[in-house]
Protein backbone atom coordinates (compact mmCIF):
# COMPACT_ATOMS: atom_id res chain seq x y z
CA UNK A 1 0.00 0.00 0.00
CA UNK A 2 1.62 3.37 -0.71
CA UNK A 3 2.00 5.21 2.07
CA UNK A 4 0.20 9.02 1.91
CA UNK A 5 1.91 10.35 4.94
CA UNK A 6 4.72 12.85 4.32
CA UNK A 7 5.45 13.37 7.61
CA UNK A 8 4.71 11.38 10.74
CA UNK A 9 6.19 12.39 14.40
CA UNK A 10 7.47 9.52 15.75
CA UNK A 11 7.70 10.89 19.23
CA UNK A 12 6.48 9.26 23.05
CA UNK A 13 2.94 8.85 22.02
CA UNK A 14 3.53 7.08 18.61
CA UNK A 15 6.55 5.35 19.66
CA UNK A 16 6.37 1.26 18.87
CA UNK A 17 4.14 1.94 15.61
CA UNK A 18 5.41 1.13 12.19
CA UNK A 19 5.13 4.17 9.30
CA UNK A 20 2.99 1.29 7.54
CA UNK A 21 0.43 0.98 10.53
CA UNK A 22 -0.17 4.88 10.94
CA UNK A 23 -0.91 5.09 7.24
CA UNK A 24 -3.44 2.23 7.62
CA UNK A 25 -4.68 4.05 10.81
CA UNK A 26 -5.33 6.68 8.82
CA UNK A 27 -6.74 4.99 5.70
CA UNK A 28 -9.36 3.73 8.43
CA UNK A 29 -9.95 7.07 9.30
CA UNK A 30 -10.71 8.50 6.45
CA UNK A 31 -12.69 5.73 4.54
CA UNK A 32 -15.12 4.68 7.30
CA UNK A 33 -15.73 7.95 9.19
CA UNK A 34 -16.09 10.22 6.09
CA UNK A 35 -17.02 10.13 2.23
CA UNK A 36 -20.51 10.44 0.21
CA UNK A 37 -23.05 8.28 1.85
CA UNK A 38 -25.99 7.29 -0.29
CA UNK A 39 -28.54 5.68 2.04
CA UNK A 40 -29.08 7.62 5.28
CA UNK A 41 -26.91 4.31 7.14
CA UNK A 42 -24.56 2.08 6.00
CA UNK A 43 -24.35 -1.78 7.16
CA UNK A 44 -21.04 -3.33 7.63
CA UNK A 45 -19.93 -6.03 9.11
CA UNK A 46 -16.57 -6.15 12.08
CA UNK A 47 -16.38 -10.27 12.70
CA UNK A 48 -19.43 -10.91 11.58
CA UNK A 49 -21.51 -8.71 13.89
CA UNK A 50 -23.27 -6.13 11.84
CA UNK A 51 -23.17 -2.25 12.36
CA UNK A 52 -25.39 0.34 11.03
CA UNK A 53 -23.16 3.28 12.70
CA UNK A 54 -19.00 3.55 12.59
CA UNK A 55 -17.88 5.72 15.11
CA UNK A 56 -14.07 5.70 15.45
CA UNK A 57 -11.55 7.74 17.62
CA UNK A 58 -9.33 5.17 15.30
CA UNK A 59 -5.41 6.77 16.33
CA UNK A 60 -5.87 7.23 19.67
CA UNK A 61 -7.78 3.68 20.49
CA UNK A 62 -5.55 2.00 18.10
CA UNK A 63 -2.14 3.46 19.89
CA UNK A 64 -3.77 2.76 23.39
CA UNK A 65 -4.82 -1.16 22.25
CA UNK A 66 -1.22 -1.71 20.44
CA UNK A 67 0.59 -0.15 23.78
CA UNK A 68 -1.84 -2.82 25.93
CA UNK A 69 -0.86 -5.63 23.15
CA UNK A 70 2.68 -4.90 23.46
CA UNK A 71 2.88 -4.48 27.18
CA UNK A 72 0.69 -8.01 27.20
CA UNK A 73 3.42 -9.68 25.52
CA UNK A 74 6.47 -8.32 27.06
CA UNK A 75 4.41 -9.53 30.49
CA UNK A 76 3.69 -12.96 28.93
CA UNK A 77 7.48 -13.16 27.59
CA UNK A 78 8.41 -12.30 31.60
CA UNK A 79 6.21 -14.89 32.57
CA UNK A 80 7.28 -17.56 30.02
CA UNK A 81 10.82 -16.92 30.67
CA UNK A 82 10.54 -16.75 34.89
CA UNK A 83 9.06 -20.27 34.19
CA UNK A 84 11.27 -21.62 31.94
CA UNK A 85 13.92 -20.27 34.56
CA UNK A 86 11.65 -22.19 37.51
CA UNK A 87 11.24 -25.56 35.58
CA UNK A 88 14.88 -25.63 34.70
CA UNK A 89 15.80 -25.23 38.29
CA UNK A 90 13.62 -27.72 39.31
CA UNK A 91 14.58 -30.02 36.80
CA UNK A 92 18.45 -29.88 37.87
CA UNK A 93 17.59 -30.26 40.96
CA UNK A 94 15.37 -33.43 40.51
CA UNK A 95 18.79 -34.53 38.37
CA UNK A 96 20.88 -34.06 41.72
CA UNK A 97 18.50 -35.63 44.01
CA UNK B 1 -26.78 -8.53 -7.33
CA UNK B 2 -26.06 -5.02 -6.28
CA UNK B 3 -23.58 -2.66 -6.66
CA UNK B 4 -20.55 -1.60 -4.45
CA UNK B 5 -19.86 2.47 -5.10
CA UNK B 6 -16.25 3.83 -4.66
CA UNK B 7 -16.68 7.28 -6.33
CA UNK B 8 -18.42 10.44 -8.63
CA UNK B 9 -16.70 11.79 -10.90
CA UNK B 10 -18.07 14.89 -14.02
CA UNK B 11 -14.89 14.32 -15.71
CA UNK B 12 -15.60 12.31 -18.62
CA UNK B 13 -11.88 11.54 -19.43
CA UNK B 14 -11.65 9.77 -15.81
CA UNK B 15 -10.26 5.64 -15.93
CA UNK B 16 -10.04 3.26 -13.17
CA UNK B 17 -6.78 1.42 -14.84
CA UNK B 18 -7.60 -2.42 -15.50
CA UNK B 19 -5.04 -3.63 -12.86
CA UNK B 20 -7.14 -1.44 -10.11
CA UNK B 21 -9.42 -4.27 -8.50
CA UNK B 22 -12.13 -3.34 -6.48
CA UNK B 23 -13.93 -5.08 -2.69
CA UNK B 24 -13.02 -8.28 -2.86
CA UNK B 25 -11.09 -8.43 -5.65
CA UNK B 26 -14.14 -7.24 -8.16
CA UNK B 27 -13.44 -5.80 -11.39
CA UNK B 28 -14.32 -1.91 -10.99
CA UNK B 29 -16.26 -0.64 -14.08
CA UNK B 30 -17.61 3.25 -14.53
CA UNK B 31 -21.18 3.51 -14.83
CA UNK B 32 -22.48 6.87 -16.68
CA UNK B 33 -25.72 8.70 -15.13
CA UNK B 34 -26.87 11.46 -15.67
CA UNK B 35 -23.22 13.50 -16.83
CA UNK B 36 -21.67 12.01 -13.93
CA UNK B 37 -19.59 8.80 -14.04
CA UNK B 38 -19.67 6.68 -10.76
CA UNK B 39 -16.99 4.02 -10.23
CA UNK B 40 -18.96 0.88 -9.16
CA UNK B 41 -17.93 -3.08 -8.90
CA UNK B 42 -20.59 -5.89 -8.47
CA UNK B 43 -21.66 -7.06 -5.19
CA UNK B 44 -23.42 -10.08 -3.36
CA UNK B 45 -25.87 -8.80 -0.99
CA UNK B 46 -24.11 -9.55 2.17
CA UNK B 47 -22.78 -6.52 4.48
CA UNK B 48 -19.83 -5.60 3.65
CA UNK B 49 -17.24 -6.74 6.14
CA UNK B 50 -14.60 -4.29 7.28
CA UNK B 51 -11.46 -5.98 6.81
CA UNK B 52 -7.72 -4.95 6.14
CA UNK B 53 -7.95 -5.54 2.44
CA UNK B 54 -11.47 -4.83 1.32
CA UNK B 55 -10.71 -0.69 3.60
CA UNK B 56 -7.07 -0.88 1.29
CA UNK B 57 -9.24 -1.69 -1.80
CA UNK B 58 -11.85 0.78 -1.39
CA UNK B 59 -9.06 3.41 -0.90
CA UNK B 60 -7.00 1.91 -3.93
CA UNK B 61 -9.76 2.06 -6.04
CA UNK B 62 -10.48 5.59 -4.99
CA UNK B 63 -6.53 6.97 -5.22
CA UNK B 64 -6.46 5.93 -8.59
CA UNK B 65 -8.71 8.45 -10.11
CA UNK B 66 -7.41 10.94 -7.42
CA UNK B 67 -4.32 10.58 -9.30
CA UNK B 68 -6.50 12.33 -12.40
CA UNK B 69 -8.94 14.26 -11.04
CA UNK B 70 -10.57 15.17 -7.80
CA UNK B 71 -13.83 12.65 -7.20
CA UNK B 72 -16.15 12.72 -4.62
CA UNK B 73 -15.13 9.71 -2.59
CA UNK B 74 -18.21 7.58 -1.48
CA UNK B 75 -17.60 6.41 2.45
CA UNK B 76 -16.39 3.14 2.89
CA UNK B 77 -19.60 0.35 2.86
CA UNK B 78 -22.51 1.57 0.05
CA UNK B 79 -24.11 -1.46 -1.05
CA UNK B 80 -27.00 -0.63 -3.75
CA UNK B 81 -29.15 -1.56 -6.25
CA UNK B 82 -28.37 -0.11 -9.47
CA UNK B 83 -32.01 1.33 -9.60
CA UNK B 84 -31.52 2.66 -6.50
CA UNK B 85 -27.98 4.17 -7.46
CA UNK B 86 -29.35 6.06 -10.44
CA UNK B 87 -32.34 7.45 -8.46
CA UNK B 88 -30.07 8.77 -6.09
CA UNK B 89 -27.71 10.49 -9.07
CA UNK B 90 -30.61 12.09 -10.64
CA UNK B 91 -32.38 13.82 -7.44
CA UNK B 92 -29.13 14.60 -6.14
CA UNK B 93 -27.52 15.49 -9.97
CA UNK B 94 -27.30 19.17 -8.95
CA UNK B 95 -25.83 18.91 -5.35
CA UNK B 96 -23.27 16.62 -6.58
CA UNK B 97 -22.25 18.71 -9.35
CA UNK B 98 -21.98 21.80 -7.21
CA UNK B 99 -19.90 19.92 -4.74
CA UNK B 100 -17.51 18.62 -7.40
CA UNK B 101 -16.89 21.91 -8.78
CA UNK B 102 -16.46 23.36 -5.15
CA UNK B 103 -13.90 20.25 -4.71
CA UNK B 104 -12.28 20.69 -8.42
CA UNK B 105 -8.46 20.51 -8.12
CA UNK B 106 -8.18 20.63 -4.60
CA UNK B 107 -7.23 17.68 -2.02
CA UNK B 108 -7.77 17.23 1.91
CA UNK B 109 -5.00 17.31 4.36
CA UNK B 110 -5.42 15.97 7.71
CA UNK B 111 -4.10 16.95 10.77
CA UNK B 112 -4.12 15.43 14.33
CA UNK B 113 -2.63 17.31 16.86
CA UNK B 114 -2.07 15.23 20.22
CA UNK B 115 -1.60 16.81 23.85
CA UNK B 116 0.76 15.00 26.11
CA UNK B 117 -0.59 13.41 28.90
CA UNK B 118 1.08 16.39 31.23
CA UNK B 119 -0.68 18.63 28.98
CA UNK B 120 -4.11 17.53 30.54
CA UNK B 121 -2.68 17.69 33.90
CA UNK B 122 -1.74 20.51 33.90
CA UNK B 123 -5.12 21.87 33.02
CA UNK B 124 -6.62 19.84 35.45
CA UNK B 125 -4.56 21.46 38.13
CA UNK B 126 -5.05 25.07 37.13
CA UNK B 127 -8.31 24.43 38.56
CA UNK B 128 -7.64 25.17 42.40
CA UNK B 129 -11.85 25.78 43.15
CA UNK B 130 -11.92 28.93 45.83
CA UNK B 131 -12.55 27.12 49.26
CA UNK B 132 -13.13 29.48 51.50
CA UNK B 133 -14.25 29.08 55.50
CA UNK B 134 -17.63 29.37 54.69
CA UNK B 135 -17.66 26.78 52.13
CA UNK B 136 -15.61 24.45 54.61
CA UNK B 137 -18.17 25.45 57.36
CA UNK B 138 -20.86 23.76 55.12
CA UNK B 139 -18.95 21.08 53.75
CA UNK B 140 -18.89 19.98 57.07
CA UNK B 141 -22.49 19.87 57.48
CA UNK B 142 -23.16 17.31 54.64
CA UNK B 143 -21.96 15.07 51.88
CA UNK B 144 -24.35 16.82 49.81
CA UNK B 145 -22.24 20.01 49.72
CA UNK B 146 -19.00 17.90 49.25
CA UNK B 147 -20.43 16.36 46.05
CA UNK B 148 -21.90 19.90 44.72
CA UNK B 149 -18.32 20.87 45.63
CA UNK B 150 -16.55 17.95 43.66
CA UNK B 151 -19.08 18.44 40.67
CA UNK B 152 -18.24 21.93 40.88
CA UNK B 153 -14.61 21.63 40.33
CA UNK B 154 -15.36 18.55 37.59
CA UNK B 155 -17.29 21.33 35.66
CA UNK B 156 -14.67 23.82 35.81
CA UNK B 157 -11.60 21.15 34.82
CA UNK B 158 -13.94 20.18 31.76
CA UNK B 159 -14.55 23.60 30.20
CA UNK B 160 -10.52 24.20 31.20
CA UNK B 161 -9.77 21.41 29.19
CA UNK B 162 -12.41 22.37 26.30
CA UNK B 163 -10.79 26.11 26.55
CA UNK B 164 -7.60 25.04 26.04
CA UNK B 165 -8.44 22.71 23.08
CA UNK B 166 -10.65 25.36 21.59
CA UNK B 167 -7.55 27.56 21.52
CA UNK B 168 -5.32 24.88 19.83
CA UNK B 169 -7.43 24.36 16.65
CA UNK B 170 -8.35 28.07 16.55
CA UNK B 171 -4.46 28.62 16.49
CA UNK B 172 -4.08 25.99 13.96
CA UNK B 173 -6.54 27.64 11.66
CA UNK B 174 -5.34 31.10 12.29
CA UNK B 175 -1.50 29.48 10.91
CA UNK B 176 -3.28 27.63 8.03
CA UNK B 177 -5.79 30.03 7.41
CA UNK B 178 -4.17 31.76 4.36
CA UNK B 179 -3.50 28.57 2.36
CA UNK B 180 -6.77 26.60 3.34
CA UNK B 181 -10.61 26.78 1.52
CA UNK B 182 -12.17 25.20 4.42
CA UNK B 183 -11.66 23.16 7.46
CA UNK B 184 -13.83 20.28 9.70
CA UNK B 185 -12.32 20.64 12.93
CA UNK B 186 -13.32 18.33 15.62
CA UNK B 187 -11.90 18.99 19.34
CA UNK B 188 -11.93 16.41 21.61
CA UNK B 189 -10.56 18.15 25.16
CA UNK B 190 -11.33 14.95 27.50
CA UNK B 191 -8.76 12.86 24.78
CA UNK B 192 -5.15 12.87 23.92
CA UNK B 193 -5.91 13.61 20.53
CA UNK B 194 -6.94 16.75 21.22
CA UNK B 195 -7.94 18.18 17.79
CA UNK B 196 -8.37 16.47 14.30
CA UNK B 197 -8.61 18.51 11.56
CA UNK B 198 -9.37 18.22 7.58
CA UNK B 199 -8.10 20.82 5.33
CA UNK B 200 -9.39 21.24 2.04
CA UNK B 201 -6.51 22.41 -0.03
CA UNK B 202 -5.95 23.59 -3.57
CA UNK B 203 -3.21 21.70 -5.10
CA UNK B 204 -1.82 24.64 -6.41
CA UNK B 205 -1.34 25.96 -2.87
CA UNK B 206 -0.19 22.23 -1.42
CA UNK B 207 3.67 23.86 -1.27
CA UNK B 208 2.22 26.82 0.70
CA UNK B 209 0.10 25.05 3.19
CA UNK B 210 3.17 22.63 3.71
CA UNK B 211 4.98 25.56 4.59
CA UNK B 212 2.84 26.97 6.82
CA UNK B 213 2.19 23.81 8.66
CA UNK B 214 6.06 23.41 9.28
CA UNK B 215 6.31 26.72 10.85
CA UNK B 216 2.79 26.14 13.17
CA UNK B 217 4.87 22.92 14.22
CA UNK B 218 7.92 24.65 15.35
CA UNK B 219 5.89 27.31 17.14
CA UNK B 220 4.47 24.55 19.47
CA UNK B 221 7.01 21.55 20.80
CA UNK B 222 4.74 20.58 23.47
CA UNK B 223 2.40 19.59 21.07
CA UNK B 224 2.47 16.32 18.83
CA UNK B 225 1.26 16.44 15.15
CA UNK B 226 0.10 13.64 13.13
CA UNK B 227 -0.09 14.71 9.39
CA UNK B 228 -0.95 13.02 6.52
CA UNK B 229 -2.12 13.47 2.60
CA UNK B 230 -2.90 14.61 -0.02
CA UNK B 231 -6.29 12.50 0.68
CA UNK B 232 -9.59 12.64 -1.96
CA UNK B 233 -11.66 14.31 -0.38
CA UNK B 234 -13.77 12.38 1.89
CA UNK B 235 -14.18 14.91 4.70
CA UNK B 236 -16.14 17.17 2.53
CA UNK B 237 -17.74 14.84 0.13
CA UNK B 238 -21.24 14.09 1.97
CA UNK B 239 -23.82 16.14 0.68
CA UNK B 240 -26.72 15.30 2.95
CA UNK B 241 -24.98 15.71 5.96
CA UNK B 242 -24.38 19.32 5.22
CA UNK B 243 -27.81 19.30 3.69
CA UNK B 244 -29.08 18.40 7.49
CA UNK B 245 -26.73 20.47 9.40
CA UNK B 246 -27.28 23.40 7.56
CA UNK B 247 -31.06 22.79 8.24
CA UNK B 248 -30.55 21.58 11.93
CA UNK B 249 -32.68 18.18 11.14
CA UNK B 250 -29.89 16.00 12.63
Amino acid sequence: MTSPFESVMADAELEGLEESDLSLLETLDHVLNSGLVIAGEITISVADIDLIFVGLNVLVSSVEKAHEVLRDRERRAAMTTSSESEVSAREAQHEIE
Amino acid sequence: MKLYAYFVSDDPGVQVPESVTGVGGSAVRLMKAEDLLVGVSETDDAPVAITRDNVVAHERVVRSVFEQTTPLPFRFGNVVGEKQLRSYLHSHQEALQSRLLFLRDCVEMSVKVIWQTSDQVSAETEVVPVITDSYLDHAKGGVGVGFLMAKRQEILRDQMLANKATDIASWLKERLGGSIRKDQVSVRPRDKLVAAAAHLVARSDLERYRGELDKARAERPELHFLTSGPWPPYSFANIDLEFKTHFGVS
